[in-house]
């Protein structure tokens, strides 16, 4: 073997190494979003209370569409976020809900328990609008700008950081 | 007309028997078969690995009935899949798409084999140094031993 | 007294791990602090290291087996794992059932393989002994590094648990208990060629006075992970309930990549051997393939990649063993760099068309497979790192690999018709014509069977017959010049063919045996039929060629679970069926058991799944050949068995070739 190859073998194990540790602070479950950047879907359903509701930018302000669930751990943990970020960003925003694969009594009970921050929340049973809005685990949250376009989405808990970073890119 | 009625109506009434009684030839629903080639190509996104054909996850299922219900639609196979594209991006996918960076996974391994077979004859070719000088150069002696060494290699053969 | 015992046996075990990484922290150093000290003792003295640090070893994992077979819950590895309705055998292979105790056992094989090199070694390389020691001893230091401070089996839950959480019901089962060590056994084997190889470039050791010292320890690594990932695979196969048995998963892939170097190197290996040439090959591919097998424990344990077989992530120990597994590679590769021009004395090529130049191809076919794998295993990672994310699947592995895989069957019928030195192609010709055409007739032959089939079953077909074929031919023609030369009839000269030449023979059994397997893979491959379908009491389907009747179901309970079993006749036939549910109640995650029927010719294969208005969901496959899959493994095994045999007769000196008359065994 001539002593070229070592040039393209030790580069090569470099990479291995720094792809490997890369891959240790990895979420390997992470999926970037190609929603990013497209029009919301307009979606009708009904609401926990069962009215109709339609899904998609209301009352002409930014929107956040947060997915929860009672069944959701993490939900939980996130849930003061949404119920500070409703009271600090109040009517400039609007803050709705996708209540993904949940029966009705638990999401009620879930809500009057701990505080709903949302306008309503769309009771997606089925999951079929989750599906549509590529949603594949909870909590997910939509950050919709004015015009209807998605500008992010997040597939974690909320922190107040993300909610503040979210709604900036929302209002830009 | 009364007769043709009754007659219409116990056959009919036979026949529904008979399929009970006689146990039905099942087959496999060509919708469900059209699902399942579909859902064989794409990845269940909340498993580690799997694809949606197989995952009995909640995720996978729902994919499933979409998949259903757009064939009853009519759509096919390059729409739905791409419905899901658009939806969960090119991971999605089992197999990375044959463009941008998919293709160069795709392309890497017959560059690689091409790359390395040519390497490797080359390296080989320049190792062929070592020549044994003429065959009228050498001594008498040393001419008789590779004749002999050569028949009695011609005469056995080669094994292994 | 007895509350006593049990309560501190475990510690003991303890106690005794601890002693052994303290050892062989001394068995690493001995090489160098005997240099220091000018004491040629102390060298020695690692061999003793080595055998007190087995029994150590031993002391650690018996009672750690201990702890399961009573039920110590106050051990969390035994609380995890483990439970009093656990059967025995399980409650013993329950030690490598999780991430600490497997990785115990990992290291405990080396202590011992590292005592049996040393035994070895004492008779046949006294001098280098104490470095290779010291080569083992760093890598066993590695590994108790983490057992003891990052993933420790002996960790106590005090109060004890009451009850135990069970072992994953995945893993109550015979194929499972064993997958493990026989992947270890070949993992830890591969670690000897690597201490070989190091210790021949620290100490300046010519490669042809020990290349053939570890053909038997890489046979030996080879055939353990061979049987290891058949098991892997067999289990798969009838355990999970999809039909298949491989799936390129990360961790399937893990234990594929040093296979596949493992192969390469011991046909390299024959080429040093025989014509001493492809040295640094060799040290390459020893080094490379005991890298592939840390590389694999990195990935199984970091949750780095996502898969199916990872165990429970943890990133602090994926960071150690990332480290550890540097620290390795920096400093082999770095000696091979250094060093790796050990001797200067080798043969060289005398002609590009020769067997040597095909066991190059045969080395650049392995390492481009393996490289592949390893680099499509890996891409995810790498995009992700960009942003971008994709998945990289079967349909990728089957169109890549198998074609390649379709080239080294073809080196397989070239290369043993094809003579050391220099080929005659006329005469390469006259031997390989006739498996050529009957290759192709093959072909034709499957294409006019089936021509919708995928390419591969065409190709495939016809690369066996051909390959097949030339072994015929090769051995009818050996059998008649040997009836010839010793006047037997043609019957004896087979038979005494055979026995006399086992390393030959042994090594064509195991051709063949991969012949077999081959075929097994294209059958099941490409010809399996399958349907999903919702059936009541009575409903009967068809499906390739079989009549299947749904019979109802039974429901029981056994042991540590619940059962509820279908039953399904083969209508004409009393062969019964029987695809079960199983709900284990401590663990909760219910598991499904197929039910399969097997010939030679093809499997019948049901799974029983949920309840959908009344009707079961019916999962059925009809697999054609696929048990010729699991023969062809028990080939191989009999093919090594048979090659390893040759040491009963009396031991041949080895020539190389150049001076011999191009007939050494």
């Amino acid at each position: 073997m001539t002593r070229n190859i070592w040039w393209v073998i030790i580069p090569a194990l470099i990479l291995l190494v720094g792809l490997l540790g890369y891959g240790l602070t990895s979420n390997p479950k992470h999926i970037p979003s190609p929603l990013i950047g497209k029009a919301f879907p307009t979606l009708q359903g009904k609401d926990l209370n069962g009215v109709d509701v339609t899904l998609g930018v209301i009352d002409g302000k930014p929107t956040i569409v947060n997915v929860w669930a009672s069944w959701c751990g993490a939900c939980r943990a996130e849930h003061n976020v949404l119920l500070r970020g409703a009271r600090r960003y109040g009517d400039s925003i609007s803050l709705v809900a996708i209540n993904y694969k949940d029966e009705l009594p638990n999401a009620r009970r879930w809500l009057s328990r701990l505080g709903d921050p949302y306008q309503w929340s769309f009771h997606d049973l089925s999951g079929r609008a989750g599906l549509e809005l590529g949603v594949y685990g909870v909590p997910e949250t939509f950050f919709v700008n004015k015009q209807g376009i998605i500008v992010e989405k997040i597939s974690a808990p909320l922190t107040d950081e993300m909610l503040d970073d979210g709604i900036a890119l929302m209002t830009k | 007309m009364n007769n043709n009625i009754k007659n219409i109506l116990t056959s009919i009434l036979l026949l529904s028997i008979s399929s009970l009684v006689f146990s039905a030839g099942v087959n496999e629903d060509p919708l469900e078969r059209r699902m399942l080639d579909i859902a064989a190509k794409l990845r269940c996104t909340v498993c580690q690995n799997q694809p949606v054909a197989e995952s009995n996850s909640g995720l996978a299922r729902d994919m499933r009935a979409v998949i259903k219900e757009k064939l009853e639609e009519g759509k096919d196979e390059k729409e739905i899949i791409q419905f899901f594209v658009d939806r969960y991006g090119d991971y999605v996918l089992l197999a990375p798409p044959k463009s941008g960076n998919g293709l160069i996974i795709w392309l890497l391994p017959p560059i690689l084999l091409l790359f390395a077979f040519i390497s490797a004859i080359m390296i080989m070719k320049s190792r062929s140094g070592k020549v044994t000088p003429p065959l009228s150069q050498l001594s008498k002696e040393d001419q008789e031993r590779i004749r002999r060494a050569r028949n009695e290699s011609n005469k056995l053969g080669e094994d292994e | 007294m007895q509350g006593f015992v049990s309560n501190y046996l475990i510690e003991f075990g303890h106690l005794a791990t601890f002693t052994a990484f303290i050892l062989t922290l001394f068995q690493l150093s001995a090489p160098w602090l005997a240099g220091r000290m000018q004491s040629p003792a102390l060298a020695r003295s690692g061999v003793m290291a080595s055998y007190i640090v087995l029994i150590l070893m031993t002391i650690g994992g018996a009672t750690l087996i201990h702890a399961f077979v009573t039920g110590d819950f106050t051990v969390k590895y035994v609380a995890a794992h483990s439970n009093t309705e656990l059967p025995l055998l399980y409650k013993i292979t329950a030690l490598w059932g999780g991430h600490e105790g497997s990785l115990f056992f990992w290291a405990w094989i080396l202590s011992a393989f590292t005592t049996i090199l040393a035994i070895q070694g004492k008779r046949l390389f006294p001098l280098r002994l104490p470095v290779m020691l010291s080569v083992q001893a760093g890598l066993l230091l590695g590994f108790l590094g983490l057992i003891l401070f990052l993933s420790n089996p002996f960790e106590r839950l005090l109060p004890g648990a009451v009850a135990g959480q069970d072992l994953n019901p995945l893993l109550q089962d015979p194929g499972m208990a064993f997958h493990p060590p026989m992947l270890y056994f070949g993992y830890v084997g591969f670690s000897i060629p690597f201490a070989f190889a190091m210790t021949a470039m620290l100490t300046r050791w010519e490669t042809t006075l020990w290349i053939g010292l570890i053909r038997r320890w890489t046979l030996f690594a080879w055939t353990m992970l061979t049987i290891g990932i058949m098991l892997g695979g067999w289990w798969a196969y009838y355990e999970l309930g999809w039909g298949g048995y491989w799936a390129w998963d990360p961790v399937e892939n893990a234990s594929f990549m040093p296979w596949l170097l493992g192969t390469a190197l011991v046909h390299s290996i024959t080429v040093q051997e025989n014509r001493r040439m492809l040295r640094s090959w060799n040290l390459f591919l020893a080094i490379s393939t005991f890298s592939l097998s840390l590389l694999g424990t990195f990935l199984v344990r970091s949750g780095v990649l996502s898969s199916v077989h990872a165990f429970a992530v943890d990133p602090g120990r994926g960071v150690y063993i990332l480290l550890f597994m540097v620290t390795v590679l920096v400093i082999a590769f770095g000696l091979f760099l250094a060093k790796g021009r050990v001797d200067s004395e080798q043969e060289a090529m005398t002609s590009m068309a020769s067997r040597e130049m095909l066991f190059v191809f045969n080395n650049v076919l392995f390492s481009v497979l393996c490289l592949s794998v390893l680099i499509a295993t890996l891409y995810p990672l790498a995009l992700d790192a960009i942003g971008q994310k994709i998945t990289i699947g079967v349909p990728y592995f089957n169109s890549v690999m198998i074609p390649l895989f379709f080239l080294v069957i073809l080196l397989m019928g070239i290369a043993p018709a094809t003579p050391w030195r220099q080929v005659n192609l006329a005469r390469l010709w006259s031997r390989l014509w006739l498996p050529t055409v009957l290759g192709f007739t093959a072909l034709i032959a499957m294409f006019v069977w089936d021509s919708q089939a995928h390419w591969f079953a065409f190709v495939g077909t016809g690369l066996v017959a051909f390959v097949l074929f030339a072994m015929l031919i090769d051995f009818i023609r050996n059998a008649r010049r040997r009836a010839k030369q010793q006047n037997e009839n043609i019957f004896n000269a087979w038979i005494q063919l055979v026995k006399r030449n086992r390393r030959y023979y042994g090594g064509m059994f195991v051709h063949f045996g991969i012949l077999v397997i081959a075929i097994g893979m294209i059958g099941s491959g490409l010809f399996r039929s399958e349907q999903v379908v919702l059936m009541a009491k009575g409903d009967v389907i068809e499906i390739g060629g079989e009549k299947l009747r749904f019979d109802g179901v039974k429901q029981f309970r056994k042991d540590n679970y619940f059962a509820l079993q279908g039953q399904f006749a083969l209508v004409g036939t009393d062969i019964v069926i029987q695809p079960e549910r199983r709900k284990y109640p401590v663990q909760e995650a219910p598991t499904t058991e197929s039910g399969i029927h097997s010939t030679w010719a093809r499997d019948v294969y049901v799974v029983i799944g949920e309840v959908v208005n009344g009707r079961y969901s019916v999962h059925a496959y009809v697999n054609p050949l696929v048990e010729w899959i699991w023969y062809g493994g028990f080939i191989i095994v009999f093919g090594i068995g048979w090659s390893f045999s040759q040491r009963l007769r009396e031991k041949r000196v080895r020539i190389p070739a150049s001076v011999s008359q191009g007939n050494a065994v």
